[in-house]
Protein backbone atom coordinates (compact mmCIF):
# COMPACT_ATOMS: atom_id res chain seq x y z
CA UNK A 1 0.00 0.00 0.00
CA UNK A 2 1.39 3.59 -1.15
CA UNK A 3 1.84 5.76 1.74
CA UNK A 4 -0.46 8.82 0.56
CA UNK A 5 0.05 12.19 2.27
CA UNK A 6 -3.14 14.41 2.53
CA UNK A 7 -1.13 17.40 2.62
CA UNK A 8 0.22 16.96 -0.62
CA UNK A 9 -2.51 18.15 -3.78
CA UNK A 10 -1.37 15.78 -6.22
CA UNK A 11 -1.73 12.95 -3.76
CA UNK A 12 -5.04 14.14 -2.70
CA UNK A 13 -6.26 14.41 -6.13
CA UNK A 14 -5.19 10.95 -7.20
CA UNK A 15 -6.58 9.64 -4.16
CA UNK A 16 -9.94 10.85 -4.93
CA UNK A 17 -9.41 10.12 -8.57
CA UNK A 18 -9.02 6.35 -7.44
CA UNK A 19 -12.34 6.60 -4.88
CA UNK A 20 -14.32 7.91 -7.74
CA UNK A 21 -13.34 4.93 -9.60
CA UNK A 22 -14.33 2.76 -6.54
CA UNK A 23 -11.39 1.34 -5.42
CA UNK A 24 -12.00 -0.11 -1.96
CA UNK A 25 -8.22 0.17 -1.11
CA UNK A 26 -7.84 3.92 -1.58
CA UNK A 27 -11.48 4.44 0.50
CA UNK A 28 -10.14 2.72 3.07
CA UNK A 29 -6.82 4.55 2.87
CA UNK A 30 -9.53 8.02 2.83
CA UNK A 31 -11.24 6.68 5.59
CA UNK A 32 -8.59 5.99 8.08
CA UNK A 33 -6.97 9.29 7.35
CA UNK A 34 -9.83 11.53 7.71
CA UNK A 35 -11.42 9.53 10.76
CA UNK A 36 -9.29 10.81 13.15
CA UNK A 37 -10.25 14.67 12.40
CA UNK A 38 -13.81 13.85 12.11
CA UNK A 39 -13.87 12.00 15.53
CA UNK A 40 -12.40 14.58 17.35
CA UNK A 41 -15.00 17.36 15.13
CA UNK A 42 -17.75 15.56 16.51
CA UNK A 43 -16.51 14.51 19.90
CA UNK A 44 -15.99 18.47 20.52
CA UNK A 45 -20.08 18.86 20.08
CA UNK A 46 -21.59 15.79 21.76
CA UNK A 47 -20.46 14.49 25.16
CA UNK A 48 -21.23 11.01 24.39
CA UNK A 49 -17.84 8.89 22.28
CA UNK A 50 -20.53 6.28 21.00
CA UNK A 51 -22.71 9.28 19.43
CA UNK A 52 -19.64 11.20 18.58
CA UNK A 53 -18.50 7.89 16.11
CA UNK A 54 -21.91 7.36 14.98
CA UNK A 55 -22.48 11.21 13.37
CA UNK A 56 -18.39 10.72 12.08
CA UNK A 57 -19.82 7.14 10.21
CA UNK A 58 -22.79 8.79 8.90
CA UNK A 59 -20.74 12.34 7.90
CA UNK A 60 -18.49 9.94 6.05
CA UNK A 61 -20.94 8.49 4.31
CA UNK A 62 -22.07 11.40 2.97
CA UNK A 63 -18.62 12.40 1.84
CA UNK A 64 -18.20 9.21 0.04
CA UNK A 65 -21.62 9.67 -1.56
CA UNK A 66 -20.94 13.11 -2.78
CA UNK A 67 -17.91 12.16 -3.79
CA UNK A 68 -18.39 12.45 -7.64
CA UNK A 69 -19.41 16.34 -7.04
CA UNK A 70 -16.46 17.52 -5.60
CA UNK A 71 -14.55 19.96 -8.29
CA UNK A 72 -11.09 20.22 -6.59
CA UNK A 73 -11.43 23.69 -5.36
CA UNK A 74 -10.57 24.45 -1.91
CA UNK A 75 -8.88 22.22 0.46
CA UNK A 76 -10.38 18.77 0.72
CA UNK A 77 -10.00 18.63 4.34
CA UNK A 78 -12.26 21.74 4.45
CA UNK A 79 -14.97 20.13 2.43
CA UNK A 80 -15.34 17.29 3.75
CA UNK A 81 -15.17 18.88 7.15
CA UNK A 82 -17.78 21.32 6.19
CA UNK A 83 -20.58 18.05 4.96
CA UNK A 84 -19.30 16.36 7.93
CA UNK A 85 -20.42 19.53 10.17
CA UNK A 86 -23.49 20.22 8.17
CA UNK A 87 -24.85 16.69 8.99
CA UNK A 88 -23.87 17.14 12.90
CA UNK A 89 -25.55 20.37 13.33
CA UNK A 90 -28.62 18.90 11.30
CA UNK A 91 -28.77 16.05 13.95
CA UNK A 92 -28.12 18.07 16.95
CA UNK A 93 -31.11 20.57 15.63
CA UNK A 94 -33.67 18.10 15.15
CA UNK A 95 -32.61 15.63 18.55
CA UNK A 96 -32.09 18.81 20.91
CA UNK A 97 -34.54 21.86 19.44
CA UNK A 98 -31.69 24.03 20.92
CA UNK A 99 -33.18 27.47 22.26
CA UNK A 100 -30.79 30.20 22.55
CA UNK A 101 -31.22 32.80 24.79
CA UNK A 102 -31.60 36.30 23.22
CA UNK A 103 -29.92 39.04 25.50
CA UNK A 104 -31.04 42.10 24.36
CA UNK A 105 -28.70 44.29 26.61
CA UNK A 106 -25.78 42.63 24.97
CA UNK A 107 -23.24 45.05 23.36
CA UNK A 108 -19.88 44.45 21.34
CA UNK A 109 -16.83 45.16 22.84
CA UNK A 110 -17.57 45.19 26.08
CA UNK A 111 -15.19 42.94 27.74
CA UNK A 112 -14.36 43.15 31.26
CA UNK A 113 -11.23 42.49 32.97
CA UNK A 114 -12.34 39.34 34.55
CA UNK A 115 -12.64 37.97 30.76
CA UNK A 116 -9.53 39.17 29.32
CA UNK A 117 -7.73 37.32 32.62
CA UNK A 118 -9.90 34.46 31.50
CA UNK A 119 -8.72 34.64 28.13
CA UNK A 120 -5.40 34.77 29.23
CA UNK A 121 -5.49 32.00 31.54
CA UNK A 122 -7.12 29.80 28.08
CA UNK A 123 -4.10 30.20 25.89
CA UNK A 124 -2.04 28.65 28.03
CA UNK A 125 -4.55 25.51 28.80
CA UNK A 126 -4.14 22.88 26.98
CA UNK A 127 -6.56 21.63 24.62
CA UNK A 128 -7.80 18.30 26.45
CA UNK A 129 -8.36 20.60 29.19
CA UNK A 130 -10.70 22.98 27.08
CA UNK A 131 -12.31 20.28 25.59
CA UNK A 132 -13.61 19.32 29.09
CA UNK A 133 -14.32 22.51 30.05
CA UNK A 134 -16.38 22.69 26.93
CA UNK A 135 -18.56 19.65 27.35
CA UNK A 136 -19.85 21.22 30.66
CA UNK A 137 -21.03 23.74 28.58
CA UNK A 138 -25.20 24.02 27.10
CA UNK A 139 -25.87 23.18 24.16
CA UNK A 140 -26.38 26.89 23.04
CA UNK A 141 -23.27 28.34 24.18
CA UNK A 142 -21.03 24.86 23.51
CA UNK A 143 -22.63 25.07 20.02
CA UNK A 144 -21.61 28.61 19.88
CA UNK A 145 -18.39 28.75 21.19
CA UNK A 146 -17.09 25.98 18.99
CA UNK A 147 -18.50 27.20 15.97
CA UNK A 148 -16.61 30.80 16.55
CA UNK A 149 -13.74 29.78 18.61
CA UNK A 150 -12.39 26.60 17.32
CA UNK A 151 -14.10 26.50 13.95
CA UNK A 152 -13.55 29.87 13.29
CA UNK A 153 -16.33 30.80 11.69
CA UNK A 154 -17.81 34.76 11.56
CA UNK A 155 -20.95 34.93 13.84
CA UNK A 156 -23.12 36.16 10.72
CA UNK A 157 -22.39 32.49 9.01
CA UNK A 158 -23.07 30.44 12.78
CA UNK A 159 -26.53 33.13 12.47
CA UNK A 160 -27.06 31.51 8.99
CA UNK A 161 -26.30 27.85 9.82
CA UNK A 162 -28.77 27.76 13.56
CA UNK A 163 -30.99 30.50 11.99
CA UNK A 164 -30.84 32.72 14.61
CA UNK A 165 -29.49 36.45 14.16
CA UNK A 166 -26.01 37.98 14.46
CA UNK A 167 -26.81 39.43 18.10
CA UNK A 168 -28.21 35.84 19.31
CA UNK A 169 -24.85 34.46 18.58
CA UNK A 170 -22.77 37.19 20.14
CA UNK A 171 -24.76 37.08 23.27
CA UNK A 172 -24.12 33.32 23.46
CA UNK A 173 -20.33 33.35 22.88
CA UNK A 174 -20.25 35.88 25.50
CA UNK A 175 -22.41 33.64 28.34
CA UNK A 176 -20.34 30.58 27.05
CA UNK A 177 -17.28 32.53 27.88
CA UNK A 178 -18.28 34.11 30.88
CA UNK A 179 -19.92 30.39 32.05
CA UNK A 180 -16.39 28.55 30.82
CA UNK A 181 -14.76 30.61 33.25
CA UNK A 182 -17.22 29.78 36.49
CA UNK A 183 -16.26 26.43 35.49
CA UNK A 184 -12.76 26.86 35.45
CA UNK A 185 -12.87 28.62 38.51
CA UNK A 186 -14.77 25.68 40.38
CA UNK A 187 -12.32 23.29 39.03
CA UNK A 188 -8.86 25.09 39.04
CA UNK A 189 -9.67 27.70 41.82
CA UNK A 190 -6.35 27.57 43.19
CA UNK A 191 -4.64 29.27 39.55
CA UNK A 192 -7.26 31.82 39.32
CA UNK A 193 -7.94 34.39 41.82
CA UNK B 1 -2.68 36.32 17.98
CA UNK B 2 -5.75 36.51 19.74
CA UNK B 3 -6.76 34.21 21.89
CA UNK B 4 -9.23 32.21 19.94
CA UNK B 5 -6.57 31.76 17.50
CA UNK B 6 -4.70 30.28 20.11
CA UNK B 7 -6.71 27.87 21.41
CA UNK B 8 -7.57 26.73 18.01
CA UNK B 9 -4.13 26.26 17.35
CA UNK B 10 -3.81 23.83 20.63
CA UNK B 11 -6.80 22.22 19.58
CA UNK B 12 -6.15 21.24 15.84
CA UNK B 13 -2.42 20.16 17.25
CA UNK B 14 -4.71 17.26 18.94
CA UNK B 15 -6.43 14.69 16.84
CA UNK B 16 -7.68 11.47 17.69
CA UNK B 17 -5.24 8.97 16.12
CA UNK B 18 -6.57 7.38 12.61
CA UNK B 19 -9.67 4.93 13.88
CA UNK B 20 -9.27 1.34 13.02
CA UNK B 21 -12.73 0.71 12.25
CA UNK B 22 -12.99 0.33 8.95
CA UNK B 23 -14.80 -2.86 8.76
CA UNK B 24 -17.52 -1.15 11.03
CA UNK B 25 -18.10 1.80 8.71
CA UNK B 26 -17.63 0.21 5.01
CA UNK B 27 -20.76 -2.26 6.38
CA UNK B 28 -22.33 0.83 7.10
CA UNK B 29 -21.71 2.29 4.07
CA UNK B 30 -22.73 -0.76 2.16
CA UNK B 31 -26.19 -1.02 4.12
CA UNK B 32 -26.60 2.99 2.88
CA UNK B 33 -25.94 2.41 -0.62
CA UNK B 34 -28.50 -0.76 -0.87
CA UNK B 35 -31.13 1.34 0.75
CA UNK B 36 -30.58 4.46 -1.83
CA UNK B 37 -30.32 1.57 -4.52
CA UNK B 38 -33.55 0.55 -2.84
CA UNK B 39 -35.39 3.50 -2.58
CA UNK B 40 -34.86 4.40 -6.14
CA UNK B 41 -35.76 1.26 -7.61
CA UNK B 42 -38.94 0.93 -5.41
CA UNK B 43 -39.72 4.37 -6.26
CA UNK B 44 -39.55 3.50 -10.03
CA UNK B 45 -41.23 0.23 -9.43
CA UNK B 46 -44.19 2.06 -7.80
CA UNK B 47 -44.58 4.68 -10.14
CA UNK B 48 -44.76 1.58 -12.92
CA UNK B 49 -47.56 -0.17 -10.83
CA UNK B 50 -49.53 3.16 -10.45
CA UNK B 51 -48.87 4.08 -14.57
CA UNK B 52 -49.69 0.45 -15.10
CA UNK B 53 -53.23 0.58 -12.85
CA UNK B 54 -54.45 3.37 -14.15
CA UNK B 55 -54.13 2.30 -18.00
CA UNK B 56 -55.18 -1.10 -17.30
CA UNK B 57 -58.66 0.81 -15.35
CA UNK B 58 -58.51 2.52 -18.77
CA UNK B 59 -58.58 0.21 -21.04
CA UNK B 60 -60.98 -2.00 -18.99
CA UNK B 61 -63.58 0.99 -19.07
CA UNK B 62 -63.67 1.29 -22.59
CA UNK B 63 -63.98 -2.14 -22.93
CA UNK B 64 -67.29 -1.90 -21.12
CA UNK B 65 -67.95 1.26 -23.10
CA UNK B 66 -67.80 -0.83 -26.58
CA UNK B 67 -69.63 -3.79 -24.83
CA UNK B 68 -72.05 -1.56 -24.07
CA UNK B 69 -72.46 -0.15 -27.47
CA UNK B 70 -72.18 -3.01 -28.89
CA UNK B 71 -74.94 -4.72 -27.14
CA UNK B 72 -76.70 -1.33 -27.66
CA UNK B 73 -76.64 -1.51 -31.26
CA UNK B 74 -77.76 -5.06 -31.51
CA UNK B 75 -80.60 -5.14 -29.34
CA UNK B 76 -83.09 -3.06 -30.61
CA UNK B 77 -82.11 -3.84 -34.04
CA UNK B 78 -83.99 -7.69 -34.09
CA UNK B 79 -85.50 -7.82 -30.65
CA UNK B 80 -87.58 -4.40 -31.16
CA UNK B 81 -89.93 -5.63 -33.83
CA UNK B 82 -90.86 -9.33 -32.10
CA UNK B 83 -91.41 -7.49 -28.79
CA UNK B 84 -94.25 -4.80 -30.82
CA UNK B 85 -95.32 -8.30 -32.64
CA UNK B 86 -95.71 -9.66 -29.05
CA UNK B 87 -97.67 -6.29 -27.56
CA UNK B 88 -99.73 -6.27 -30.89
CA UNK B 89 -100.98 -9.94 -30.42
CA UNK B 90 -101.44 -8.68 -26.62
CA UNK B 91 -103.67 -5.63 -28.06
CA UNK B 92 -105.62 -7.78 -30.44
CA UNK B 93 -106.58 -10.04 -27.97
CA UNK B 94 -107.61 -8.01 -25.30
CA UNK B 95 -110.30 -6.12 -27.93
CA UNK B 96 -111.45 -9.77 -29.10
CA UNK B 97 -112.43 -10.24 -25.40
CA UNK B 98 -113.89 -7.02 -24.96
CA UNK B 99 -115.67 -7.31 -28.45
CA UNK B 100 -117.14 -10.77 -27.08
CA UNK B 101 -118.23 -9.20 -23.48
CA UNK B 102 -120.21 -6.59 -25.46
CA UNK B 103 -122.06 -9.59 -27.61
CA UNK B 104 -123.03 -11.94 -24.60
CA UNK B 105 -124.59 -9.09 -22.77
CA UNK B 106 -127.31 -9.82 -24.59
CA UNK B 107 -127.41 -13.15 -24.07
CA UNK B 108 -127.13 -13.80 -20.41
CA UNK B 109 -127.97 -16.98 -19.98
CA UNK B 110 -124.83 -18.67 -22.01
CA UNK B 111 -122.63 -15.22 -21.23
CA UNK B 112 -121.06 -16.19 -18.28
CA UNK B 113 -119.67 -19.67 -19.00
CA UNK B 114 -118.76 -18.64 -22.83
CA UNK B 115 -116.86 -15.80 -21.16
CA UNK B 116 -115.36 -17.68 -18.73
CA UNK B 117 -113.88 -19.85 -21.13
CA UNK B 118 -112.92 -17.53 -23.67
CA UNK B 119 -110.84 -15.80 -20.81
CA UNK B 120 -109.34 -19.00 -20.32
CA UNK B 121 -108.06 -19.09 -23.48
CA UNK B 122 -107.58 -15.54 -23.91
CA UNK B 123 -104.73 -16.46 -20.95
CA UNK B 124 -103.53 -19.17 -22.20
CA UNK B 125 -102.54 -17.02 -25.77
CA UNK B 126 -101.61 -14.09 -23.76
CA UNK B 127 -99.41 -16.65 -21.79
CA UNK B 128 -98.20 -18.14 -24.99
CA UNK B 129 -97.03 -14.68 -26.47
CA UNK B 130 -95.25 -13.70 -23.78
CA UNK B 131 -93.23 -16.92 -22.96
CA UNK B 132 -92.95 -16.75 -26.92
CA UNK B 133 -91.23 -13.50 -26.05
CA UNK B 134 -89.04 -14.55 -23.88
CA UNK B 135 -87.88 -17.28 -25.38
CA UNK B 136 -87.22 -15.14 -28.85
CA UNK B 137 -85.17 -12.86 -26.25
CA UNK B 138 -83.27 -15.74 -24.69
CA UNK B 139 -82.43 -16.89 -28.65
CA UNK B 140 -81.70 -14.02 -30.12
CA UNK B 141 -79.38 -12.48 -27.15
CA UNK B 142 -77.72 -16.10 -27.26
CA UNK B 143 -77.08 -15.53 -30.88
CA UNK B 144 -76.02 -12.21 -31.35
CA UNK B 145 -73.98 -12.00 -28.37
CA UNK B 146 -70.39 -10.95 -29.25
CA UNK B 147 -68.73 -14.09 -29.03
CA UNK B 148 -71.41 -15.84 -31.26
CA UNK B 149 -69.99 -17.22 -34.39
CA UNK B 150 -72.64 -16.21 -36.33
CA UNK B 151 -72.97 -12.35 -36.29
CA UNK B 152 -75.39 -10.49 -38.69
CA UNK B 153 -74.39 -7.21 -39.99
CA UNK B 154 -76.72 -4.55 -40.26
CA UNK B 155 -77.14 -3.79 -44.06
CA UNK B 156 -78.68 -0.89 -43.83
CA UNK B 157 -76.93 2.26 -45.71
CA UNK B 158 -77.09 5.89 -45.97
CA UNK B 159 -76.03 8.39 -49.21
CA UNK B 160 -74.58 11.70 -48.63
CA UNK B 161 -77.15 12.63 -51.54
CA UNK B 162 -80.07 11.38 -53.29
CA UNK B 163 -81.12 13.76 -55.76
CA UNK B 164 -79.33 15.75 -58.00
CA UNK B 165 -78.58 16.32 -61.99
CA UNK B 166 -76.73 14.79 -64.19
CA UNK B 167 -72.98 13.04 -63.50
CA UNK B 168 -74.19 13.14 -59.76
CA UNK B 169 -71.41 11.87 -57.61
CA UNK B 170 -72.72 9.80 -54.86
CA UNK B 171 -70.75 8.48 -51.37
CA UNK B 172 -72.44 6.00 -50.04
CA UNK B 173 -71.75 4.85 -46.31
CA UNK B 174 -73.05 1.23 -44.69
CA UNK B 175 -74.46 1.83 -41.50
CA UNK B 176 -72.47 -0.60 -39.38
CA UNK B 177 -68.60 -0.31 -40.37
CA UNK B 178 -67.10 -3.48 -39.80
CA UNK B 179 -63.52 -4.47 -40.51
CA UNK B 180 -64.40 -8.19 -40.93
CA UNK B 181 -67.46 -7.74 -42.81
CA UNK B 182 -67.87 -8.30 -46.58
CA UNK B 183 -69.96 -5.62 -48.62
CA UNK B 184 -71.50 -6.03 -52.00
CA UNK B 185 -72.86 -3.13 -53.49
CA UNK B 186 -75.41 -2.82 -56.52
CA UNK B 187 -75.87 0.60 -57.65
CA UNK B 188 -78.51 -0.16 -59.88
CA UNK B 189 -77.06 0.98 -63.69
CA UNK B 190 -75.09 -2.49 -63.75
CA UNK B 191 -71.68 -1.75 -61.87
CA UNK B 192 -70.67 -3.32 -58.47
CA UNK B 193 -68.31 -3.01 -55.84
CA UNK B 194 -66.99 -4.02 -52.97
CA UNK B 195 -65.34 -0.78 -50.95
CA UNK B 196 -66.73 -0.42 -47.88
CA UNK B 197 -67.65 3.18 -48.23
CA UNK B 198 -67.99 3.48 -52.04
CA UNK B 199 -68.16 6.75 -54.26
CA UNK B 200 -70.64 6.10 -58.02
CA UNK B 201 -70.73 8.37 -60.85
CA UNK B 202 -74.63 8.46 -61.88
CA UNK B 203 -75.99 8.96 -65.43
CA UNK B 204 -79.78 10.60 -65.70
CA UNK B 205 -82.23 8.07 -64.54
CA UNK B 206 -83.79 6.35 -61.43
CA UNK B 207 -81.64 3.88 -59.50
CA UNK B 208 -82.42 1.46 -56.89
CA UNK B 209 -79.20 0.48 -54.70
CA UNK B 210 -78.95 -2.35 -52.76
CA UNK B 211 -76.26 -3.70 -49.79
CA UNK B 212 -75.50 -6.98 -49.25
CA UNK B 213 -73.66 -7.49 -46.12
CA UNK B 214 -71.84 -11.00 -44.69
CA UNK B 215 -69.56 -11.41 -41.50
CA UNK B 216 -66.97 -13.47 -43.36
CA UNK B 217 -67.13 -15.65 -40.46
CA UNK B 218 -70.49 -15.86 -40.77
CA UNK B 219 -73.08 -17.90 -43.41
CA UNK B 220 -75.56 -15.33 -42.79
CA UNK B 221 -76.31 -12.61 -44.91
CA UNK B 222 -78.25 -9.20 -45.07
CA UNK B 223 -79.56 -7.49 -47.78
CA UNK B 224 -81.63 -4.29 -48.14
CA UNK B 225 -82.69 -2.86 -51.53
CA UNK B 226 -84.05 0.76 -51.58
CA UNK B 227 -85.82 0.87 -54.87
CA UNK B 228 -85.48 4.16 -56.83
CA UNK B 229 -82.88 5.23 -54.22
CA UNK B 230 -81.28 7.54 -56.47
CA UNK B 231 -83.02 10.21 -58.49
CA UNK B 232 -80.84 12.13 -61.36
CA UNK B 233 -82.56 14.46 -63.92
CA UNK B 234 -80.45 15.80 -66.81
CA UNK B 235 -78.35 18.90 -65.95
CA UNK B 236 -80.03 21.92 -67.56
CA UNK B 237 -78.15 24.53 -69.70
CA UNK B 238 -79.08 28.18 -70.37
CA UNK B 239 -78.66 30.02 -73.56
CA UNK B 240 -80.05 32.85 -75.42
CA UNK B 241 -79.82 35.21 -78.22
CA UNK B 242 -81.08 38.79 -79.03
CA UNK B 243 -81.50 40.92 -81.74
CA UNK B 244 -82.09 45.07 -81.32
CA UNK B 245 -85.50 46.33 -82.99
CA UNK B 246 -85.10 49.50 -84.75
CA UNK B 247 -86.88 51.17 -81.49
CA UNK B 248 -84.15 50.12 -79.49
CA UNK B 249 -86.27 47.15 -78.15
CA UNK B 250 -84.27 44.21 -77.40
CA UNK B 251 -86.23 40.86 -78.00
CA UNK B 252 -84.26 37.92 -76.34
CA UNK B 253 -84.70 34.31 -77.93
CA UNK B 254 -84.29 31.61 -75.33
CA UNK B 255 -82.56 28.47 -76.46
CA UNK B 256 -82.30 26.53 -72.83
CA UNK B 257 -82.68 23.23 -72.70
CA UNK B 258 -83.99 20.36 -69.53
CA UNK B 259 -85.48 22.60 -67.39
CA UNK B 260 -88.88 23.81 -66.13
CA UNK B 261 -88.98 27.00 -65.12
CA UNK B 262 -87.29 30.44 -66.35
CA UNK B 263 -86.28 33.76 -65.00
CA UNK B 264 -84.59 36.52 -66.95
CA UNK B 265 -83.10 39.71 -64.99
CA UNK B 266 -82.63 42.73 -66.94
CA UNK B 267 -80.58 45.19 -65.12
CA UNK B 268 -82.08 44.00 -61.71
CA UNK B 269 -85.57 43.47 -62.92
CA UNK B 270 -87.64 39.89 -63.15
CA UNK B 271 -89.13 38.56 -66.50
CA UNK B 272 -90.72 34.88 -66.39
CA UNK B 273 -91.86 34.95 -70.41
CA UNK B 274 -89.83 32.71 -71.99
CA UNK B 275 -88.89 35.07 -75.15
CA UNK B 276 -89.82 38.58 -73.26
CA UNK B 277 -89.31 41.54 -75.35
CA UNK B 278 -87.08 44.53 -73.30
CA UNK B 279 -87.09 48.09 -74.06
CA UNK B 280 -83.88 50.21 -72.86
CA UNK B 281 -82.58 53.10 -73.20
CA UNK B 282 -78.83 53.46 -74.59
CA UNK B 283 -76.23 52.13 -72.75
CA UNK B 284 -75.18 48.37 -71.16
CA UNK B 285 -77.41 46.07 -69.66
CA UNK B 286 -76.95 42.74 -68.30
CA UNK B 287 -79.47 40.42 -68.86
CA UNK B 288 -79.20 37.27 -66.64
CA UNK B 289 -81.14 34.01 -68.08
CA UNK B 290 -81.74 31.58 -64.93
CA UNK B 291 -83.48 28.69 -65.70
CA UNK B 292 -84.30 25.94 -63.12
CA UNK B 293 -85.73 22.31 -63.39
CA UNK B 294 -86.63 20.00 -59.76
CA UNK B 295 -82.83 20.21 -58.07
CA UNK B 296 -80.47 22.07 -60.13
CA UNK B 297 -80.15 25.63 -61.91
CA UNK B 298 -78.10 27.01 -64.89
CA UNK B 299 -77.68 30.97 -65.81
CA UNK B 300 -76.47 32.35 -68.26
CA UNK B 301 -75.31 36.56 -68.43
CA UNK B 302 -74.77 38.51 -71.17
CA UNK B 303 -73.86 42.23 -71.32
CA UNK B 304 -75.52 43.93 -74.14
CA UNK B 305 -74.47 47.36 -75.35
CA UNK B 306 -77.40 49.20 -76.66
CA UNK B 307 -76.40 52.41 -78.63
CA UNK B 308 -78.72 55.75 -79.22
CA UNK B 309 -80.11 55.71 -82.76
CA UNK B 310 -79.40 57.97 -85.60
CA UNK B 311 -81.48 60.04 -87.56
CA UNK B 312 -80.56 61.48 -90.63
CA UNK B 313 -82.35 64.04 -92.74
CA UNK B 314 -81.62 64.61 -96.24
CA UNK B 315 -82.80 67.81 -98.13
CA UNK B 316 -84.56 67.34 -101.48
CA UNK B 317 -83.24 70.33 -103.02
CA UNK B 318 -80.27 73.11 -102.92
CA UNK B 319 -79.11 76.26 -104.52
CA UNK B 320 -75.20 76.24 -104.99
CA UNK B 321 -75.21 80.08 -106.34
CA UNK B 322 -72.79 81.62 -102.87
CA UNK B 323 -75.60 83.57 -101.22
CA UNK B 324 -74.77 81.53 -98.13
CA UNK B 325 -77.99 79.39 -97.50
CA UNK B 326 -78.80 75.94 -99.28
CA UNK B 327 -75.26 76.29 -101.08
CA UNK B 328 -74.37 72.71 -100.16
CA UNK B 329 -75.85 69.23 -99.94
CA UNK B 330 -75.09 67.43 -97.31
CA UNK B 331 -77.17 64.73 -94.65
CA UNK B 332 -77.71 66.20 -90.86
CA UNK B 333 -77.55 63.44 -88.62
CA UNK B 334 -78.85 63.79 -84.50
CA UNK B 335 -75.51 62.44 -83.90
CA UNK B 336 -72.54 61.29 -85.96
CA UNK B 337 -71.85 58.02 -86.97
CA UNK B 338 -69.01 55.92 -86.53
CA UNK B 339 -68.50 55.77 -90.34
CA UNK B 340 -69.72 57.27 -93.26
CA UNK B 341 -69.75 57.28 -96.81
CA UNK B 342 -71.79 59.61 -99.36
CA UNK B 343 -72.18 59.22 -103.25
CA UNK B 344 -73.60 61.14 -105.99
CA UNK B 345 -74.78 59.74 -109.44
CA UNK B 346 -75.78 61.62 -112.33
CA UNK B 347 -78.65 60.75 -114.71
CA UNK B 348 -76.00 58.47 -116.28
CA UNK B 349 -75.09 56.22 -113.01
CA UNK B 350 -71.86 58.44 -113.08
CA UNK B 351 -70.27 58.59 -109.95
CA UNK B 352 -69.73 62.41 -110.01
CA UNK B 353 -68.99 63.43 -105.53
CA UNK B 354 -68.19 61.12 -102.99
CA UNK B 355 -67.28 61.96 -99.84
CA UNK B 356 -66.18 60.30 -96.40
CA UNK B 357 -66.34 63.60 -94.15
CA UNK B 358 -69.80 64.10 -93.13
CA UNK B 359 -69.35 67.82 -92.73
CA UNK B 360 -67.66 68.20 -96.41
CA UNK B 361 -70.89 68.55 -98.37
CA UNK B 362 -71.33 68.69 -102.61
CA UNK B 363 -71.09 72.53 -104.00
CA UNK B 364 -72.47 71.04 -107.41
CA UNK B 365 -69.48 71.24 -109.21
CA UNK B 366 -68.77 68.17 -111.70
CA UNK B 367 -64.66 68.18 -112.03
CA UNK B 368 -64.51 71.67 -110.86
CA UNK B 369 -67.04 72.61 -113.76
CA UNK B 370 -70.03 75.07 -112.77
CA UNK B 371 -72.61 73.10 -111.12
CA UNK B 372 -75.90 72.29 -114.02
CA UNK B 373 -79.36 72.65 -112.82
CA UNK B 374 -81.17 69.12 -112.76
CA UNK B 375 -81.91 65.87 -110.53
CA UNK B 376 -79.25 63.73 -109.22
CA UNK B 377 -79.06 60.62 -107.12
CA UNK B 378 -77.47 60.19 -104.06
CA UNK B 379 -76.78 57.19 -101.75
CA UNK B 380 -75.45 57.10 -98.15
CA UNK B 381 -74.10 54.59 -96.61
CA UNK B 382 -73.33 54.95 -92.04
CA UNK B 383 -72.41 52.62 -89.77
CA UNK B 384 -73.10 52.68 -86.30
CA UNK B 385 -70.56 50.44 -83.90
CA UNK B 386 -71.50 46.72 -83.84
CA UNK B 387 -74.46 47.07 -85.53
CA UNK B 388 -74.87 46.31 -89.21
CA UNK B 389 -74.28 49.08 -91.99
CA UNK B 390 -77.30 51.72 -92.97
CA UNK B 391 -77.78 52.25 -96.51
CA UNK B 392 -80.42 54.69 -97.77
CA UNK B 393 -80.46 56.07 -101.23
CA UNK B 394 -82.83 59.49 -102.29
CA UNK B 395 -82.87 61.68 -105.01
CA UNK B 396 -82.25 65.69 -104.68
CA UNK B 397 -83.02 68.87 -106.74
CA UNK B 398 -80.54 70.89 -107.96
CA UNK B 399 -82.07 74.61 -108.87
CA UNK B 400 -79.76 77.73 -110.17
CA UNK B 401 -81.28 80.75 -110.13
Amino acid sequence: MKNWDLSNSDDVYRLIEENRKGNIVAQRVLYEKMSGRMLYLCFRYVNDMDEARDLMHDGMIKVFDSLKKYKHIGSFEGWVRRIVLNNMLDYLRRKNRISFSEDLDYRHGSVNEAEKKFEMECTKMKAEMILKLIKQLPHAYKLVFNLYVIENFTHREIAEFLGISENTSKSNLSKAKQRLRELYKTKYSNKID
Amino acid sequence: MTWEEKIRNNINEEVFPPQKDWNEFSLKYHRFKVLKRLKYTSLAVVTILVLGLIGYHFAQQNNKDEAKAKIQVEKPVIIDNQVVNGEVQAQTADTIEKDFTHETKSNKNNSETINSVNKKQNEVTIADTENNIENNNNDSIAVHSPKAVEKLISANFSADKVKGCASLTVHFTPKEICDSAIYLWEFGDGSFSNKMTPVHQYTTGNFSVSLTTKHFNSNKQNQILKKDFIIVLKQPKADFSYTISENNNLLATDFSTNYEQIQWTADNVKYFETNPEFSFNTGNHTVTLLVINQWCSDSITKIIPVFQKIMMFTPTAFTPDGNGQNDEFKPVFSHLPDSYKLLIFDQWGKIVFSSTIVNRGWDGKINGQSPKEGIYMWKIVYQQKNNKPVEKSGQVKLILK
